[in-house]
C-alpha cells in the first residue's frame, strides 16, 4: 500500500491517512492506527510539512488517549519528541493539544503521571516554556486540590521566575503570587520571602491586591507591624484606584463590561478599602515607635478621607497628641472598636475575599492573633503614656509613675529601661530612693550655651521693643524725648 | 412691585448706578419672593453688570425664592467655559452660594446641559444626591483659591493671578462652617465661622443670622475640647448683638472661661442650671467643659503671677482649681499637652515650675491684670532708681574732693 511503502518525497494527502487511520479504528485495531500514523508521521518530518504532520501527532495522541492507553500514550510522547530533526512547530502543537486533554481529564495519579512525562519532555527547550509553565501550574494546582501541599510547592517551585524569558510581566506576577500563596499555605516563610522578592512591581498595579494580601501574611508571621500597615495602605491605595477606575467607565458607559456586574459588586470593592484602610490604621497604632511610623500616622491623619470608623480615628489622633490616652480607656473601647475594625478580632482571613481560603495556619489563628493585637495596642499606650510623662516631668516616684501608667512597679521599670534603651526617652532611675528622673544633666558647654542663647535672644527683644516704642513716638508726633530714648 | 426706576435706570445704561439701586431695592423688600426683579430688570443684560456685584445680587434673589437650588444652578450653567475662567470670582461664589444651598437641603441635583452632559460622559458624576455634590463643589472652588493663595504656588504666580474677592473666599468660609456645622465639627466651624466674620463687614449681616452665629460660636467655644483661645471671642463685636436676648447667658459664660474664675463659673451653673439643660451640646460635653474650665483658671492664675514666682506647689493648684491634689498633675499634664504652658513637674517635692506662657490674644479683662503687673513694674523700678539714686549720691559724697 501507498501508506505502508512511502516512495521517496511522494507525498499523500494528509486527509487520506486520517480517513484510513479511522476507518482501522473503528475495525478495532489500535495498533495498526498507531502504525500507519507514525509512518506517515515519519514522511511528513522528512517532507518537513509542518501542517500535516502536527494534525498525525495530534491524532497519534487523540486515538491513544480515547483508547485510554495512557502508559503507551506517555511513551508515544516521549518516542515521537527524541526522533531525529524534530518539527518544533508541529510538536508544540501536539503538546499544546495534549494539555487540553490533560486537563479535561479527573484528578489523580494517572493524570499526574501523563502531566509528569509531558513536562519531562518539554523540558530544557525554550520553544516548549509556555506550555510547560501552564502544565507545571495545573499540575500544582490539581495536587493542591487533592490536599498533597507540600508536592504542589515542589513542582511549581521548579519555574525560575528569574530566567523564564517567555513569560511575561503579568504572567510573572500571578506565578509569584501562586508560588507565595503555596509556600505560606505549608508555612514555608523563608520560601515565601524569597519568592516575594521576585514580583515585578512596575506595570502590575493590577495584581497589587493578590499580591500584598499574600505578602502581609508573612510579615504578620514576622512580627513586623509596620511592613504590614503598609501592605494594608497599598492595597486600599489599589482598590481605591480600581473603584474609582470601575465607578468612571460605568458612568461613561463606552467599556460597560468592565465596570460594576452589579451594586453588591460595588459594595464588596467598598468593603475591601473599608478593611484595608482601618487595618492599616491599627497595625500602625501596635508598630512600635519610629519617626516613619510617627510620618505614616500624622499622613494617615491628615488624608482626611478617613473610613467610617470615628473611634478607630480618635484613637489614631490621640496617639498623636502630647496627653495622657492610659490603658483603661482603650480597654473600654476593645469591643466598639473590633467591630469598627475587623483586623481587632484577629480574624485575617475574613478582611479580604483573596484571604477567604487561605490555609496559612499559624499566622491565621484568630484568638492568638487577636491576643497579640491588643498585647500590642496596650503596650504602644503605655509607651505614648510614658513618651508624655517623660517630657513633662523632671522627676517622679516609682509608685506614682506605675499608677499613671496602670500597671505595676516591676513592669513600669522594665518599660522605663526599655525606652531609654531605645533612646526615646532619657531617664535616669533611682533604685534606693525610688524614684526616676527624666531630664538629662546639661553638660558645662551646654548650660554655657544654653545661657548665651537666652541672652542673646532677650537682647534681640529689647532691640524690638524699643524699635516699636520709637515707631509709635514718631507716628504720634512726639518728638520730645526720642533723644533720650537713643542715647 | 414697581421697576420702572431701576428699567429707567437700565434703558440709560447707568450700570452702577442701577447695581446699587437694586442692592437697595433688595434690602427694603426683604421676605418678599423676588424673582420678578430678576426676570424683569436683570436677566438678558447679565453681562452689562460688574460680574461680582451681579453674583452677589443673584445670591440675594436666590435666598428669597422657594427653589433656590434650580435658579442658581441655571445661572451656573449659563457660564460659557471662557466665563468660568475669566469671571472666575463671580463663577465660584454662584457655585459656593448653591452649594450652601444643597447641603442644607440635601437634595436636588443639577439639571444637565450640554457642557455638563461632555463633563459626565468624562466620568464626572453630575448627578449627585445634595451634600455629595456640594462637597464636590466646595473642593473645586477651594481648590482654586488655594492655588491662588497657596504656599506651594505662591512664589510661582506672584502677581499673575488677580487675587481671590473678599466676599469669594468669606463665602467659602461661610460654606464650609456651615457643612462643619451639619457633622458636629465644632473646631472647624468656629474657625471658618471667625475666617468668615473677619472678611465680612458686621452691619452686612442680618440681625437674626448675628444671633445665630454668635450663639453658635460661645457653644463651639465652650464644647470644642482643644479650644482654648477665648480671649479673640470674647474681644469680637459679634457677640454684642446677643445683648438684651435670650442668649445672652452664654456670653457671659464664655467671659468666665477667658478670665479663668472657677468661683463664678460655680455660681453662674447653678443661677443658669435651667438654661444649661436646656441645651443638648453642652449637656453632652459637661465633662470636658470642666476640664476646660479648671484649665482656664489654671492658665490665668500663671498668667498672673509675677515672674519671680513660678514654681507653684501642687497644693495651690489643687486650692486654685478646687480639685483633690492627686488630679493635679493629670491638669497639668492636660495643660501642658495642649500646649498653653511649658514646664516641668517636679513630683518628688510636689512642685510645677513653670517656664513659658503660650501667647494668645487677651480681653480686656487681661490686658487690665497686665496693666497692673506693668504698674508694679514701674513702681519697682522706681524704687531701683531712687535706691541707686540714694546709693549714688552716698557714693558721690563720700568721694574726697579733689
Amino acid at each position: 500500500m501507498l501508506i505502508d511503502e512511502p516512495k521517496g518525497s511522494e507525498k499523500v494527502p494528509v486527509q487520506d491517512v486520517l480517513t484510513r487511520a479511522q476507518s482501522l479504528s473503528q475495525a478495532g485495531d489500535l495498533n495498526g492506527v498507531i502504525q500507519c500514523l507514525t509512518v506517515a508521521e515519519r514522511t511528513y518530518r522528512k517532507l518537513q510539512d509542518t501542517e500535516s504532520e502536527s494534525q498525525v501527532l495530534i491524532s497519534i495522541c487523540q486515538y491513544l488517549f480515547d483508547a485510554q492507553q495512557f502508559e503507551t500514550l506517555n511513551e508515544k510522547v516521549e518516542e515521537l519528541t527524541k526522533v531525529r530533526g524534530p518539527l518544533i512547530v508541529a510538536l508544540r502543537q501536539m503538546f499544546e493539544h495534549c494539555r487540553t486533554l490533560a486537563k479535561s481529564m479527573d484528578d489523580g495519579d494517572t493524570k499526574g503521571a501523563f502531566m509528569q512525562a509531558l513536562r519531562k519532555v518539554t523540558d530544557g527547550n525554550v520553544e516548549y516554556e509556555a506550555v510547560r509553565i501552564d502544565l507545571t501550574r495545573s499540575l500544582s494546582k490539581m495536587y493542591e486540590r487533592l490536599g498533597r501541599g507540600q508536592e504542589a510547592v515542589d513542582v511549581l517551585m521548579e519555574i525560575a521566575i528569574e530566567t523564564a524569558g517567555t513569560l511575561t510581566r503579568e504572567d510573572r506576577a500571578e506565578l509569584v503570587i501562586e508560588q507565595m500563596r503555596l509556600n505560606l499555605s505549608i508555612d514555608n516563610f523563608i520560601q515565601a520571602g524569597i519568592q516575594s522578592k521576585k514580583f515585578p512591581l512596575r506595570g502590575t498595579e493590577k495584581y497589587y491586591i493578590d499580591y500584598y494580601s499574600q505578602l502581609l501574611l508573612l510579615h504578620i508571621h514576622e512580627r513586623d507591624f509596620l511592613a504590614t500597615a503598609r501592605d494594608f495602605r497599598s492595597i486600599s491605595q489599589e482598590a481605591e484606584r480600581q473603584c474609582k477606575a470601575k465607578d468612571k467607565k460605568s458612568i461613561d458607559g463606552k467599556d460597560k463590561e468592565e465596570g460594576w456586574k452589579d451594586e453588591a459588586e460595588r459594595r464588596d470593592f467598598i468593603n475591601i478599602i473599608h478593611n484595608a484602610t482601618t487595618s492599616s490604621a491599627l497595625f500602625l497604632l501596635i508598630t512600635p515607635y519610629s519617626p516613619e511610623q510617627n510620618g505614616m500616622l500624622l499622613e494617615a491623619v491628615a488624608d482626611g478621607k478617613r473610613p467610617d470608623a470615628p473611634i478607630l480615628n480618635n484613637l489614631t489622633q490621640s496617639f498623636l497628641k502630647d496627653l495622657l490616652i492610659s490603658r483603661p480607656t482603650v480597654e473600654q473601647v476593645f469591643s466598639l472598636l473590633s467591630t469598627e475594625c475587623l483586623a481587632l478580632t484577629g480574624n485575617i482571613r475574613s478582611l479580604l475575599p483573596q484571604l477567604v481560603s487561605s490555609t496559612c495556619s499559624s499566622v491565621l489563628h484568630p484568638g492568638e492573633l487577636s491576643q497579640l493585637i491588643r498585647k500590642e495596642l496596650l503596650d504602644r499606650v503605655t509607651e505614648h503614656d510614658l513618651r508624655v510623662i517623660a517630657k513633662f516631668y523632671k522627676r517622679v516616684s516609682m509608685k506614682r509613675l506605675a499608677e499613671l501608667l496602670n500597671s505595676t512597679e516591676d513592669i513600669t521599670e522594665e518599660t522605663v529601661s526599655k525606652l531609654a534603651v531605645d533612646g526615646q526617652i532619657y531617664a535616669k532611675i533611682n533604685r534606693p530612693k525610688q524614684f526616676v528622673e527624666f531630664v538629662r544633666p546639661l553638660s558645662t558647654d551646654e548650660v554655657l550655651d544654653d545661657w548665651s542663647n537666652r541672652v542673646s535672644l532677650l537682647l534681640s527683644k529689647v532691640e524690638k521693643v524699643s524699635q516699636l516704642i520709637e515707631k509709635e513716638r514718631i507716628t504720634c508726633g512726639d518728638h520730645s524725648e526720642s533723644s533720650h530714648i537713643l542715647s | 412691585m414697581d421697576f420702572t426706576a431701576l428699567l429707567a435706570l437700565k434703558r440709560k445704561g447707568f450700570w452702577t448706578e442701577l447695581t446699587s439701586e437694586i442692592e437697595d431695592f433688595i434690602n427694603n423688600h426683604s421676605g418678599i419672593d423676588l424673582m420678578p426683579l430678576y426676570e424683569q430688570v436683570i436677566k438678558g443684560s447679565d453681562h452689562c453688570f460688574n460680574r461680582l456685584r451681579w453674583a452677589q445680587l443673584i445670591n440675594s434673589i436666590a435666598a428669597s425664592i422657594p427653589d433656590p437650588v434650580a435658579f442658581l444652578g441655571s445661572i451656573r450653567q449659563s457660564f460659557s467655559e471662557v466665563e468660568r475662567e475669566k469671571e472666575a470670582d463671580a463663577f465660584d461664589l454662584i457655585t459656593l452660594c448653591l452649594a450652601q444651598n444643597l447641603q442644607i437641603t440635601n437634595q436636588g441635583s443639577l439639571p444637565r446641559t450640554e457642557a455638563e452632559e461632555q463633563l459626565f460622559a468624562q466620568g464626572e458624576a453630575v448627578h449627585l444626591e445634595g451634600r455629595e455634590l456640594a462637597d464636590r463643589l466646595v473642593d473645586e472652588v477651594k481648590t482654586r483659591i488655594e492655588s491662588t493663595f497657596g504656599i506651594a504656588n505662591a512664589t510661582l504666580y506672584v502677581n499673575l493671578n488677580e487675587p481671590v474677592e473678599e466676599p469669594v473666599s468669606a463665602m467659602l468660609h461661610l460654606v464650609l462652617a456651615e457643612k462643619a456645622q451639619l457633622v458636629n465639627d465644632y473646631q472647624s466651624f468656629y474657625t471658618h465661622m471667625m475666617q468668615y466674620l473677619s472678611r465680612t463687614p458686621l452691619a452686612k449681616i442680618k440681625e437674626e443670622k448675628k444671633i445665630d452665629i454668635a450663639t453658635n460660636l460661645c457653644l463651639a467655644a465652650i464644647v470644642c475640647p482643644d479650644m482654648y483661645g477665648f480671649g479673640e471671642l470674647v474681644s469680637h463685636p459679634i457677640l454684642a448683638s446677643l445683648e438684651g436676648k435670650p442668649n445672652a447667658w452664654l456670653v457671659e459664660f464664655v467671659k468666665i472661661f477667658d478670665e479663668g474664675n472657677i468661683t463664678q463659673y460655680n455660681e453662674f451653673t447653678s443661677k443658669y442650671s435651667v438654661q444649661l439643660q436646656s441645651i443638648p451640646t453642652l449637656l453632652n460635653a459637661l465633662s470636658i467643659i470642666l476640664t476646660k474650665i479648671r484649665v482656664m483658671v489654671f492658665v490665668s492664675y500663671v498668667f498672673s503671677l509675677s515672674s519671680n514666682k513660678l514654681t507653684i506647689p501642687f497644693a495651690t493648684i489643687a486650692q486654685i482649681t478646687q480639685i483633690p491634689i492627686p488630679h493635679v498633675e493629670i491638669l497639668v499634664l492636660q495643660t501642658f499637652g495642649s500646649k498653653l504652658l511649658k514646664g516641668s513637674i517636679d513630683q518628688i517635692s510636689e512642685v510645677v515650675v513653670i517656664d513659658d506662657i503660650k501667647p494668645r490674644q487677651l480681653s480686656f479683662f487681661h490686658v487690665e491684670s497686665l496693666e497692673k503687673k506693668v504698674a508694679t513694674w514701674g513702681e519697682t523700678v522706681q524704687d531701683s532708681l531712687s535706691f541707686l539714686q540714694v546709693q549714688i549720691d552716698q557714693t558721690h559724697s563720700s568721694l574726697p574732693t579733689i
